[in-house]
């Protein structure tokens, strides 16, 4: 005969093994809320290196190029006139070739009385007899030099025209006359991989010479919109070392640092937009007082390591009390501060800056020791545990801080040397132990031809 | 329950990420993980959330378990430890620490084989923490002291005497409260 006991155990099997409250249906609503789980807002280290990157490369290249139009607008701004209509033995190939005519311009529709009537003489000696001598590559092994006629079409002054406004390099047809016999010729062997424009602009005809006045209006219309661009769209790069201090409450400050990189992009006179890298150290301690969010976050992740695993020593139990002893947090940051720099002064020698700080983590270390005491062994006598935790390549936490800042300028030559004491409030936590780091500290950084472009 | 082929091809649709067979398994195993949860938290809220979990642990790591070995016995263990650590969660931080032995209350008097889950868990709850968690785990769910021991941070010794409280107050609470007698 079975004993109560064994007769309460069976029923207890019997009774649990399948206790269903008829709620398997909100159970499952229930558990949709936590599965499967939403998109980490904590990006993947590589994104994040990519976007970083990407930003350093985007300013990189815009730097670039601002210098590499100024270039281009020097040479056409200094472009002699002779070149434009070049004596005897310009080369072909030069980019702004220019039209070579023989004696009469064969334009359709073209009658040189007309175009010239009301030229002066000396016009008429620039321009017309417009007989020019030109070599091409097709043409230099047999007849280097030879007289060419040039087809001036309504189209072509069109497209003469384009080269102006930045198309330099469409094709001019030339007719070459060898034994009499009139060869079509590409004149600028560049301007062959160019599809040439297919329709006809109709605009009125223009003389060489009126041709010519409104190239050089049009060439200089776009030196001043080039320039003021140039100008306009200043950027510099920072590299910064900075010295701070983390601190949070109840915890000690401690001494960290960082170094990066921040690209500036001038908006407007006393506007600036900063954005960079930079790679810090973070580090927390507390004795004693370990914050409720972190010693539970310690915790949480402890169950959740051990949960799927058989029965794992060490765990402490539900009839023990723990007391926090102290709590060590490392974290070697990736910043991406982004921050707006006002410049109050017309000597633009200090700023006022303010921005966000979103941080990915490289590394991060976790320590945290506690006393247990289990009522059910050695009659509740303290026993030390710590706990440690390390991962790497982990976490994202966007506008984690805000930052407030300072700078002082000192101009060293072309470049300019920046004090920067700054304030990190926390925004948001960092890490995966919800860590709510605020800090303060100095940056140094070190601009290039800032001087030159504030 | 399914049967045991129709489970491998369950468990096999849900290692390929199928929502809607995750369901089916949940809806299928939904009162087995309950009846688990709430022996070792007490009430059905608390069950529900752990049970919950189990779920999610299950789905996540189901690419894991190889369908040759039987399925309730694995998914038992996860539902047991994260029941126990969400006691220790939820202890740790409410603090609420059951440690001396409590007077009996009263229950429904009835035969034992007419005992419902509510008289159980009412009964249970008569029992202190590590008593109704060592009952639990080595009476119903079949650990042993020295397993116990492990998972509680207890000596093994320590096991067997607080089952052997556990068996004397559940003794007392059956004779005291006639719920023996037929």
């Amino acid at each position: 005969m079975k004993t109560s006991e064994e007769e309460l155990v069976e029923q207890i099997k019997s009774v649990f093994e399948d206790y269903d409250d008829g709620l398997g249906e909100q159970g499952w609503a229930d558990l949709r809320k936590k599965y499967p789980e939403k998109e980490s807002k904590k990006l993947p280290i590589w994104w994040l290196t990519g976007v970083a990157a990407t930003l350093l490369v985007v300013a990189g290249l815009y730097f670039s190029n601002a210098f590499d139009t100024e270039k281009v607008i020097l040479r056409a701004g200094t472009t002699p006139k002779e070149n434009v209509m070049p004596q005897n033995s310009s080369p072909v190939s030069e980019e702004h070739t220019p039209v070579i005519t023989s004696d009469t311009i064969k334009a359709d529709n073209y009658t040189p009385k007309q175009n010239h009537q009301d030229k002066d003489v000396s016009q008429e000696k620039v321009i017309n007899p417009q007989k020019y001598l030109a070599q091409d590559n097709s043409t230099k092994e047999t007849t280097p030099i030879k007289e060419i006629n040039v087809i001036t079409t309504n189209s072509e002054i069109a497209r003469t025209k384009a080269v102006t406004a930045g198309e330099q390099n469409n094709p001019l047809i030339a007719i070459i006359k060898t034994d009499d016999k009139a060869e079509k010729v590409i004149a600028n062997a560049r301007a062959t991989t160019t599809a040439p424009p297919t329709e006809k602009t109709v605009k009125p005809k223009l003389s060489t010479e009126e041709f010519l006045r409104e190239e050089s209006k049009l060439m200089a219309n776009s030196v001043t919109k080039e320039t003021k661009k140039s100008s306009a769209s200043k950027t510099t790069l920072d590299i910064f070392t900075g010295t701070f201090f983390n601190y949070h409450d109840d915890n000690e400050a401690k001494l960290s640092a960082g170094v990066g990189l921040n690209a500036n992009v001038k908006v407007t006179k006393n506007l600036v937009i900063s954005f960079g890298a930079g790679i810090s150290q973070n580090k927390v301690s507390y004795e004693n007082k370990v914050p409720a969010e972190v010693s539970q976050a310690m915790f949480a992740s402890k169950s959740n390591t051990n949960a799927m695993s058989a029965p794992v020593a060490g765990l402490a139990y539900s009839a023990t009390a723990t007391n926090d002893l102290s709590f060590n947090g490392k974290l070697l940051s990736i910043d991406l501060p982004m921050v707006v720099k006002f410049f109050p002064s017309k000597k633009q020698d200090f700023y006022i800056s303010t921005g966000i700080n979103s941080s990915s983590y490289l590394t991060q270390k976790y320590t945290y020791n506690y006393s247990l005491s289990n009522f059910g062994y050695r009659n509740g006598e303290a026993q030390t545990q710590t706990q440690t935790e390390e991962s790497s390549l982990k976490g994202f936490d966007f506008a984690n801080s805000a930052i407030i800042a300072i700078g002082i300028n000192q101009s060293i030559g072309k470049n300019v040397l920046i004090f920067e004491p700054y304030y990190k409030p926390a925004l948001n936590t960092m890490g995966d132990k919800n860590l709510r780091i605020s800090s303060a500290g100095l940056n140094l950084k070190f601009n290039f031809n800032g001087n030159n472009k504030k | 329950m399914p049967d045991n082929e129709s489970l491998v091809e369950l468990i096999a649709s849900c290692k390929k990420g199928d929502l809607r067979q995750q369901e089916l398994l949940y809806k299928q195993f939904y009162g087995y993980a309950l009846g688990i949860c709430i022996r070792y938290l007490g009430n059905r809220d608390d069950a529900l959330e752990a049970a919950n979990d189990s779920f999610i642990k299950v789905f996540k790591s189901i690419n894991s378990f190889n369908e040759e070995n039987d399925f309730k016995p694995w998914f038992r263990k996860v539902l047991v430890n994260t029941s126990l650590d969400y006691k220790r969660r939820s202890m740790r931080f409410s603090e609420a620490i059951e440690l001396t032995d409590t007077i009996p209350q009263s229950t429904h008097t009835s035969a034992i084989d007419k005992l419902s889950a509510q008289d159980i868990l009412a009964l249970m709850k008569n029992l202190n923490e590590m008593q109704r968690t060592v009952f639990n785990l080595y009476e119903i769910d079949g650990y042993s002291h020295k397993e116990i021991g492990s998972m509680l941070n207890i000596p093994e010794s320590s096991s067997r005497t607080y089952l052997t409280r556990a068996k004397q107050a559940l003794q007392q609470l059956l004779t005291t409260h006639s719920i023996y007698k037929r």
